[in-house]
Order: structure tokens, then C-alpha cells, then sequence
């Protein structure tokens, strides 16, 4: 073992004259300990989050939504064909969205009328027969309609009756409902097969949106920009653009918490700070005969940066142990509940990414050698004379 | 072993009333392997100029050669490095590491080198000095004596041909004083380094060669 280290270690772990030397390392290891486990946590939450809140929003959407000229395309399954035929997109279904209004025994509200396509239904619709509407969990507790029973829904086009100009409106039944966990879907979809649709709603609605499924979600933004060049009358959209606001305050959110919770192990580098000055100055005499005996400033300077270092390395190690544990316990026992009517999600999400927790580990670490550098260059300029001089 | 030369020594250090000269113009020189013992009063600067011979303090003025080599124009690297192979100190008050058990103290200056043998080697000057029962042993549980002998193995370990002892037994009582300088005196003998011993004591001094006065900043020869 390198001279440096070996004093190093013994200085860190022997029992000191100095107790209070040694309580305010230990300190500095809680420190950092505490600092480190909070980020990884913190990051954790956040990126938990992100990920339930990305998937959610591609359940509901895909990786790329497709908008089409008013009006919408006939020809949607040509159009879906071509574009399975590159070679990055897995899957591409068409949708017709349309807004309208729903009348129950409760209430009347307003929907999205929600055209599916049987064949390639979207992941909230699987299992959807086509019997009827699909409405979401919320609509039907708004309206207050059980499957089975029939709704009234008012489209947005006019009829001319005796009485004037009136919105058509046609009475249907409710096949079932849904609970997709997005608000938006949850609280306002109300889906009918596009394949069944002037029968069931007396007129037809052309399909004004392709959903696109894609090998990787993160190329969503390259793969639309290269459909566009091969379909320039649409208007494609990644679907990190249709939540853009959200996860843009997710982003910064994460870099607000990592900044704050950054500031424990700030504090902490300060004990080591304070630590490694004490020690210093108790070690003057130790200093003083290891130089006598060929040690180098430098030598001098190193057994003080190792012992910042260690204390870093140790705070960092049990930080990341704990904060890691704490997600897995997090998720496997669903420790933190929230209500899911709220977040989409019954318990807090912990998703602990390895590149994350390397980061702010190897930030503590930095921070814990920043912090012995005062120390290190004071303990090597002492005066190996003036140190040995007396007992 | 190794040849002391000084000529011209002068150290001042800075004072309310001006500078105060306490070595002024010290000339000595020491041959290989030979033993001198330095007396003089308290504050008459013997440990300043052991110091200045074992490259711990710099001289105001005057010139320092170690085996002829002058060495204020060596950077604080090769001075470590001086230090490391070629002189060993032993001092008032032992200065062992107390962290450290008696072994690993010994160790220190082959560990500064990166010796691979260092343990062995420390064992082996342990024997020597009569206290290779004690090598686990942390320095608070040994005899003042004990220590003084652990402290001339740590000084002798890396093979130095330049001994300097300031005050080794100082701190010492009269019998553990004999007992360390017998030891002293079996192991110039054996390994013949040169030796500079520092002492206000004349029955210790007189164990040596020649004894030099240091007295008012000056180096007087041969007082025996």
C-alpha cells in the first residue's frame, strides 16, 4: 500500500486523542450520507414519475400522432400501410376525434367522440367489440349510466326540424367503460367503432388522425421528421411535443431538487473542511518527523486529499446503498400511497436510473476532494523544523 | 556513512529588536563514520544547526555539503529525498507516531521510499535494539526508554551513512540513558554511520570522539 494511504487510513479509523476530531468526521460521513441518498431518492421519485406520466401519455397517444387535412382521408388504411413500411415504425392506426355532447340520468357533458378502428384498436380500447360506446370510467360516473343502458349523444352537426336548426342527436347504448389511468381519456373519451359509425351515430366520421407505434420512442422526433418529407400534407407530432409542458416542469423540477438537496452535501464538505483543519493542527508534530524522514509536501498533502476522499467515498457508498434500497422498498411495498383520482397512480413511483445515481455519486465525490484541498496545502506548508522543535 | 561539511553557517531569525544571529559563521566538518557530540547551553542553537545539517532548515548564509554535495541548490524534493536515504534523526522527545504500533513506526521511512521489505526489514533493526518483543505494541504502552530505542531503530532502518541525535536522552532517567547510548554505541559500530550527537550532558558527551562547545552563535573544537 502507498505510503500516503497507509497513514491515511489510520489516521481516518484510529481512535483519537481528539474525540471531537472524530465526531466531526463521522459527521461529515453522515453528511454526505444523508446528502447522497436524499438525490438518489429525489431523482429517483422524479424519473419514477416520468416514466408512469411518458407511458401513460403513450397509452393514450403513441410515439407519434398524425394529424390529417379537415376533413380527414378515406384512404386511412392505404395510408397506415405505407406507413408500417418503414421499417421503424411497429404499428400505425388511424382515429377519428371529434367533440360532442353526452346526456345521462345524471348529467349532460361534453365527450370526445373517439373513432377506433376494430382491427387496430388503440392499447386503451383492447377488447372493445364494437357493441356500443366506450366511455370512460369518469364519463360514466358523471352521467351516471351502467353498461347496457343508453346515452344521448348530441353531434356537432345541425338538422333542420320543424323547430328549426337543431344539433343531431342520437340515442346509444353504452357497451362498457374504461379506466386507461390519463385524465383526459378517462374523463372525456367516449369511443365508438369507426367501422360501425353511421350506423351507430347516423353519419360518418372520417378518420382525422394515424397513431404510430415505434421500435424506440426516444427517435420519435427523427422518425416523424422523416415520414414528413414523405407525407408533407400531414402534420406529424412526436409525443414528447404533445405533453411538451409538462415534461419540460418535469425536467426543470429535477434540476430544482437536485440543486436544493445538492446543498446537504455542500454542508457536509464544510465538516470535512473543519475536520480535515483539526486534524491538521493536531498532527503538526506527525508532520513535522514524516518530513524529518523524507516525506515529501506532497506526500504531506496526499494523506490529507485521501482522508477527505475516504470520507467521501464511504458517505457515498452507504448514500447510494440506502437511497437505492429505500426506492426498491418504496415500490415493492408500495410504501407512499397518493390518490390515484389525483395522480393517475395509487402509490409514489421510485425508478432509480444508473447513470443518475453514478452522477451524484461521482458529485459527492468531487465536492469531498474540492473540500480537502484547503487542508492539504495548509498540513504541506508547515515547517518541519518549527514542528519537531518541541514535545 | 556519509561526510558532514559546514562552512560559514550563519542563521538569524527575525526579532522585535532587529535580527538575532544564533549560529554565526560555523565551520565543522565530520568524517565518514566518525562520532562527535556538540554541548553547549540551552538556546545556544545546537538543534538549529542539527537541523540545518539535516537539511530541515535552510541557512541564512554559509554552506552546507553532505558526501560533498552542496545542498541549499537542491529543490525540496531532493532534500526529501536526502533526508529519506541518507540521514536519520533521533530527538529530544521520541516523536513516534501514536497510531502507529511499534513495527509500523519503523516501517515509515522504507514506506516513504515504497520498500517492499519494509516489515522484515524493521524487524530485523528491532533485533538490534533490543526490543523485537515489543513490535505490536503501540508507543503509549512502552517505557520511555522503550521508545527512545524505537526511535533509534525508526532513524536506522533505511540503512543511513548520517546519524544526527538531538538530546536522545534528555528525557530520559540516568540507567535508561546508559542503556541507550551502550546500544548507540554497539550500533555505530556495527553499521559505522556517522554520528552527530547534541547534549548539555558532559558524561554523555564524553562517550564520543570529539566534543565541540556551541556557545554565543560559535562552534569550538575539541573541548576534550
Amino acid at each position: 500500500m502507498k505510503f500516503p494511504l497507509f497513514v491515511a487510513l489510520r489516521y481516518l479509523f484510529s481512535r483519537r486523542k481528539q474525540t471531537f476530531i472524530s465526531l466531526i468526521s463521522a459527521v461529515s460521513i453522515l453528511g454526505i450520507t444523508i446528502g447522497v441518498a436524499s438525490l438518489v431518492v429525489a431523482l429517483a421519485l422524479i424519473s419514477g414519475f416520468h416514466g408512469e406520466i411518458q407511458g401513460k401519455v403513450l397509452e393514450a397517444t403513441s410515439a407519434i400522432m398524425v394529424s390529417l387535412p379537415e376533413g380527414g382521408v378515406r384512404s386511412w388504411k392505404k395510408v397506415c400501410e405505407e406507413m408500417e413500411g418503414f421499417p421503424f415504425v411497429k404499428r400505425a392506426y388511424p382515429q377519428a376525434i371529434y367533440q360532442a355532447l353526452a346526456r345521462g340520468p345524471l348529467s349532460t357533458q361534453a365527450v370526445m367522440l373517439r373513432g377506433v378502428s376494430l382491427s387496430s384498436p388503440p392499447p386503451w380500447a383492447r377488447g372493445f367489440r364494437g357493441e356500443g360506446l366506450l366511455l370512460g370510467r369518469k364519463v360514466m360516473e358523471a352521467l351516471g349510466v351502467f353498461p347496457g343502458e343508453t346515452v344521448e349523444i348530441y353531434l356537432p352537426r345541425l338538422e333542420l326540424t320543424p323547430f328549426g336548426a337543431r344539433p343531431r342527436a342520437r340515442r346509444v347504448r353504452v357497451e362498457g367503460g374504461f379506466s386507461s389511468g390519463l385524465y383526459v381519456l378517462d374523463n372525456t373519451a367516449a369511443a365508438f367503432p369507426l367501422e360501425r359509425a353511421r350506423e351507430m351515430l347516423g353519419q360518418d366520421f372520417p378518420v382525422n388522425y394515424i397513431n404510430i407505434d415505434v421500435d424506440d420512442i426516444y427517435k420519435a422526433r427523427e422518425y416523424a421528421s422523416i415520414l414528413e418529407k414523405k407525407f408533407p400534407e400531414f402534420t406529424f407530432t412526436p409525443w414528447s411535443e404533445i405533453n411538451r409542458t409538462l415534461f419540460e416542469s418535469l425536467k426543470l423540477e429535477k434540476k430544482v431538487i437536485f440543486l436544493v438537496i445538492a446543498l446537504i452535501v455542500v454542508v457536509a464538505a464544510l465538516n470535512i473542511v473543519a475536520s480535515l483543519i483539526l486534524m491538521v493542527m493536531e498532527k503538526v508534530k506527525d508532520i513535522g518527523v514524516l518530513m524529518s524522514m523524507g516525506a515529501t509536501r506532497g506526500d504531506i498533502s496526499k494523506i490529507f486529499m485521501y482522508q477527505g476522499v475516504l470520507i467521501g467515498i464511504i458517505g457515498v457508498l452507504i448514500g447510494e446503498a440506502l437511497g437505492i434500497f429505500f426506492a426498491f422498498l418504496a415500490n415493492r411495498f408500495s410504501l407512499i400511497k397518493i390518490p390515484p383520482d389525483i395522480y393517475q397512480l395509487d402509490h409514489v413511483p421510485f425508478h432509480v436510473k444508473p447513470l443518475e445515481a453514478l452522477g451524484v455519486g461521482l458529485f459527492a465525490l468531487f465536492i469531498s476532494f474540492l473540500s480537502t484541498l484547503y487542508p492539504a496545502r495548509k498540513a504541506s506548508s508547515i515547517d518541519p523544523s518549527e514542528a519537531i522543535r518541541y514535545e | 556513512m556519509s561526510e558532514v561539511k559546514l562552512e560559514g553557517v550563519v542563521k538569524t531569525y527575525p526579532g522585535p529588536d532587529g535580527d538575532l544571529t544564533v549560529l554565526n559563521g560555523i565551520d565543522l566538518v565530520v568524517g565518514r563514520g566518525e562520532a562527535v557530540s556538540i554541548m553547549g547551553p540551552s538556546g545556544s542553537g545546537k538543534t538549529t544547526l542539527l537541523h540545518i545539517i539535516g537539511t530541515l532548515l535552510p541557512p541564512t548564509s554559509g554552506r552546507v555539503y553532505i558526501d560533498g554535495v552542496e545542498v541549499s541548490s537542491m529543490g525540496e524534493g531532493e532534500l526529501a529525498l536526502l533526508r529519506n536515504r541518507k540521514i536519520g534523526f533521533v530527538f529530544q522527545f521520541h516523536h513516534l507516531l501514536p497510531e502507529f504500533n511499534v513495527v509500523e513506526n519503523v516501517m515509515m521511512p522504507l514506506l516513504i521510499r515504497g520498500e517492499e521489505d519494509a516489515e522484515e526489514k524493521s524487524r530485523e533493526i528491532l533485533e538490534l535494539v533490543g526490543i523485537a518483543h515489543r513490535v505490536k505494541f503501540k508507543p503509549s504502552q512502552l517505557s520511555g526508554g522503550e521508545k527512545q530505542r524505537v526511535a533509534l531503530a525508526r532513524a536506522l532502518v533505511a540503512g543511513p551513512g548520517l546519524l544526527l541525535a538531538d538530546e536522545p536522552t534528555g528525557n530520559l532517567d540516568w540507567k535508561s540513558s546508559l542503556q541507550l547510548i551502550e546500544v548507540l554505541k554497539d550500533l555505530h559500530r556495527r553499521l559505522g554511520f556517522t554520528l552527530i550527537i547534541v547534549t548539555h550532558n558532559r558524561e554523555i558527551a564524553e562517550k564520543w570522539g570529539k566534543i565541540y562547545l556551541l556557545e554565543r552563535g560559535e562552534l569550538k573544537c575539541c573541548i576534550n
